[in-house]
């Protein structure tokens, strides 16, 4: 994996294509292969939709082995949303089959010079690009059948619905799973306007005829590989609770600590929560039958498994396992209790190509604003189609949370630097908000993830009942979520790597037989610190500000139900939390 | 069609378990009156006396359509001023092993708890036990540890030990693996629902329960699943006891 494809859409005569090494991005990958090419080609303060964003897609440093968990993909640009730098991740299968083809990432360059659509095909041959109209404004589902009709089965898409074709600011970016449907996104920012931008409709990759990455020392890395995936397995988050329940087993448990924004972030909790929590999932899940009901992953060499396929009540296929975000953002956010609803408009974002927070979220200050009632299923519904077919409202809808509230007036918008918020309320817990308002990408609940700060050796000695502390704890999360995100390892090992040394260890040894390096904690935090300095100076540069680093002042206004809690760190604060 | 009735002990609030095996019940007691099904066993002070005992004698296999009910909550009896740990420990034999390990995430009353040894239990208070969960904030929730401080105001502070000279009630809620490995002794043991919680159950688990039941009683009298639906359940309060099988 030690070259970059680079398709310059702008081209005189077409679209041009060319390969080169990796150069000075050697020893980068995922989140810090696209932060790195951004932060250093793109002007910060050049329009994302405009010919001088580039789109940057990357597997990480593991995939393409045998390694358990290394799956992942990064997208990187310069947000739409958020108009700061970008990066959204997914599951799927493409990182993996870009690994086996050896590119450590694709890069997307310049503007069409019209509104050409084009299909990419990468294989063991090389790369070809071709114009492709007939795909004009298709969901990633019928796109996707279109694929499989000319390239066959054994292929992976990446690929944008109409939301990206109409360059929506809550735009995903669409990658195929196991079964080769359009299910896992990299869904934050409006990555997938930024590839509509682009013109490019779907990259197809077939990695017939290679091999499995090698590892420089096969038999370290063997051996690190199977005391990896035993931790995993021995944990009882990554070996029991996702596998049986997935990610929606934190509805109850979210909604339970008060925790859970319920109706555009006016209450922390949702009567109907245990009607859409993952335990009644799981069970109607399993009750439905079906392959790959409850438990599935979504992309090979996936040992966790904490997706699922949701089949309707007729046994047809409907989506894959809606998660937690997903159900949350179409669900208590929305004040809807019914799971197929949740499940059908989950379908309806993946085939549109959007994200599923940020459109929950729309929805919700819509309602907020009276364009229908909180727990109008129907009425959610309606909204989903009318950004699909991109009418005046859908496309103010597509627009995300911000500019709807900005649209209607309405004063509750839960967003930080234009991003909408996640499942979790950060008046209930407190250093989540933190993470939220200091995060380089906007709001986001996976910019500081449980990796643990004490086994990093970056935690340091923080005193848990001081707000200090959480903002010292927010800081290391974010750096050392930085750094496993340029792995390709699904963030989920975090849970395991927390709680057992020795598992921590395995995947350190896993990286490092891989490689031939001899990383250690601190070269990992090194490197994590590195990746959010890149990026907090692309944010600079582009013209964002501590004052951007805050949340919405209602959050420190209004007490949150049931605890009647606000927000209570202070801005001095949240301005130390980048200080290093 | 033959029933055999069979007491297997003294039960929880001096209530008997009883134990149905049938291949198949018959629909006897289409229209149940309420007024003729009241039970008054319990005696223990700060106890209130439920109004109908339901009997259900299950296939082994088919506990899981329970958790979900278990997960919204039910009523238990628990002793004053008890710890966390006391309750599960003394009143339903839960190792500390058990809660150390298993019991990741506990509330009360909404609020985390990080120490169950300390964290008492008072009237009408809810208890919520959860293993372990995902994501920075399901870690962030887990018992003590480095990022209790993201949420410190919504923790647990232990009060003062209320006399433990008395019964009280407190609504329990079991989550995830708890609800799994935990549910089925307390469903054997009995809980305490709301006419209106099991009413929504049913509707949502009548095929379930078809399949499940092999013998229902109702305040001693025998029914089935149809029975049951045709009970206006709203403004009563059951005693339920979910029996298994026995295997001879």
């Amino acid at each position: 994996m030690d070259k970059i494809l680079r398709i310059n859409m702008g081209a005189d005569g077409g679209p041009a294509i060319r390969t080169e090494p990796l150069g000075d991005y050697a020893g980068f990958g995922g989140r810090g292969l696209t932060s790195a090419i951004v932060a250093k080609e793109v002007p910060p303060l050049c329009h994302p939709l405009g010919e001088d964003n580039k789109l940057v897609i990357a597997p990480g440093l593991l995939s393409g082995s045998t390694a358990a968990m290394s799956g992942r993909i990064s997208v990187g640009c310069k947000s739409p949303l958020t108009g700061g730098i970008k990066e959204a991740n997914s599951g799927g299968q493409a990182a993996q089959l870009l690994g086996r083809l050896g590119y450590a990432a694709i890069v997307l360059e310049g503007s069409p010079k019209d509104k050409t659509l084009y299909k990419i095909l990468i294989n063991k041959d090389g790369v070809d690009i071709k114009e492709d109209n007939s795909l004009c404004m298709l969901g990633n589902y019928d796109t996707v059948e279109k694929m499989k009709t000319a390239y066959g089965e054994k292929i992976g898409c990446i690929s944008i619905g109409q939301a990206g074709e109409m360059k929506m600011s809550a735009a995903s970016v669409a990658f195929t799973d196991m079964e080769l449907r359009p299910t896992r996104h990299a869904g934050r920012g409006g990555v997938g306007a930024v590839m509509g931008s682009k013109g490019v409709k779907v990259i197809v990759i077939d990695d017939a005829g290679t091999k499995a990455r090698s590892p420089q020392d096969p038999d370290k890395f063997k051996e690190a590989n199977k005391a990896f995936v035993a931790g995993l397995r021995k944990h009882p988050v990554t070996g029991e609770a996702l596998p049986a329940y997935g990610t929606n087993v934190l509805t109850n448990i979210i909604n339970e600590a008060g925790a859970y924004p319920t109706k555009n972030f006016q209450l922390g909790q949702f009567d109907g929560c245990e009607k859409i929590s993952g335990e009644t999932e799981a069970e109607t899940e399993n009750a439905r039958g079906g392959e790959g009901s409850a438990t599935h992953g979504c992309h090979r060499g996936c040992v966790i498994r904490c997706s699922g396929t949701y089949y309707d009540k007729d046994g047809h296929y409907l989506t894959k396992q809606p998660e937690y975000e997903t159900v949350w953002a179409h669900g208590g956010n929305c004040g809807i209790d019914d799971l197929d609803a949740i499940a059908q408009i989950d379908r309806m974002d993946d085939d549109f190509g959007l994200d599923t927070i940020e459109l929950g979220a729309t929805i919700a200050v819509a309602m907020e604003a009276g364009l229908a009632e909180f727990g109008d299923a129907e009425a959610a519904i309606k909204m989903v189609k009318e950004v699909g077919e991109g009418t005046h409202l859908g496309r103010i809808l597509g627009s995300g949370a911000a500019v709807t509230g900005k649209v209607f007036g309405v004063e509750r918008v839960p967003v930080v630097k234009g991003q909408a918020m996640p499942a979790y309320d950060p008046r209930s817990v407190q250093g989540i908000g933190v993470t939220y308002a200091t995060t380089t990408m906007g709001a986001d609940h996976t910019a500081g993830y449980a990796v643990t700060a004490n086994i990093l050796g970056v935690g340091g000695t923080v005193d848990p009942l001081k707000s200090e502390g959480q903002v010292e704890l927010s800081k290391n999360l974010q750096i050392a979520t930085a750094a496993i995100d340029s792995t390709g390892m699904c963030v989920f090992i975090a849970f395991a790597i927390l709680d057992q040394e020795d598992t921590f260890q395995a995947l350190l040894d896993l990286i490092n037989s891989f490689l031939g390096a001899e990383l250690t904690g601190d070269d990992v935090n090194a490197l994590g610190m590195k990746i959010l300095k890149l990026e907090r100076d692309f944010n600079a540069a582009a013209g964002l500000t501590d004052k951007d680093d805050r949340l919405p002042e209602y959050f420190k206004k209004e007490p949150l139900p049931p605890h009647n809690v606000t927000f209570a760190v202070t801005d001095e604060e949240l301005d130390r939390v980048h200080n290093y | 069609m033959r029933i055999c009735l069979v007491t297997i002990g003294e039960a929880y609030a001096g209530l008997p378990i009883f134990l149905y095996t049938a291949e198949k019940s018959d629909h006897t007691n289409s229209v149940i009156n309420m007024k003729e099904h009241t039970v008054n066993q319990d005696k223990t002070a700060g106890a209130v006396s439920p109004k109908l005992h339901l009997g259900l004698n299950i296939t082994v296999s088919s506990s899981s359509c329970f958790f979900s009910m278990l997960s919204a909550g039910f009523s238990v009896t628990a002793q004053a001023g008890c710890s966390i740990n006391d309750f599960l420990g003394q009143d339903y034999g839960i190792t500390e092993a058990y809660i150390d390990d298993r019991i990741q995430t506990i509330f009360l009353d909404g609020k985390a708890v990080d120490d169950s040894r300390t964290a008492m239990l008072t009237e009408g208070a809810t208890l919520a036990l959860s293993a372990a969960m995902p994501g920075m904030v399901g870690s962030t929730l887990r018992k003590g540890g480095v990022f209790a401080g993201m949420r410190s105001q919504i923790s647990h502070v232990t009060d003062t030990a209320a006399g433990r000279d008395r019964h009280i009630r407190i609504k329990l809620k079991l989550f995830n693996l708890i609800a799994k490995e935990l549910g089925p002794a307390f469903l054997q043991k009995g809980v305490y629902l709301e006419g209106n919680t099991f009413h929504e159950f049913l509707q949502r688990n009548t095929e379930g329960l078809k399949a499940a039941c092999l013998a229902i009683s109702l305040n001693d009298a025998k029914t089935d699943v149809a029975g049951l639906l045709e009970i206006n359940w709203y403004n009563t309060e059951i005693f339920l006891q979910v029996t298994p099988e026995q295997k001879s």
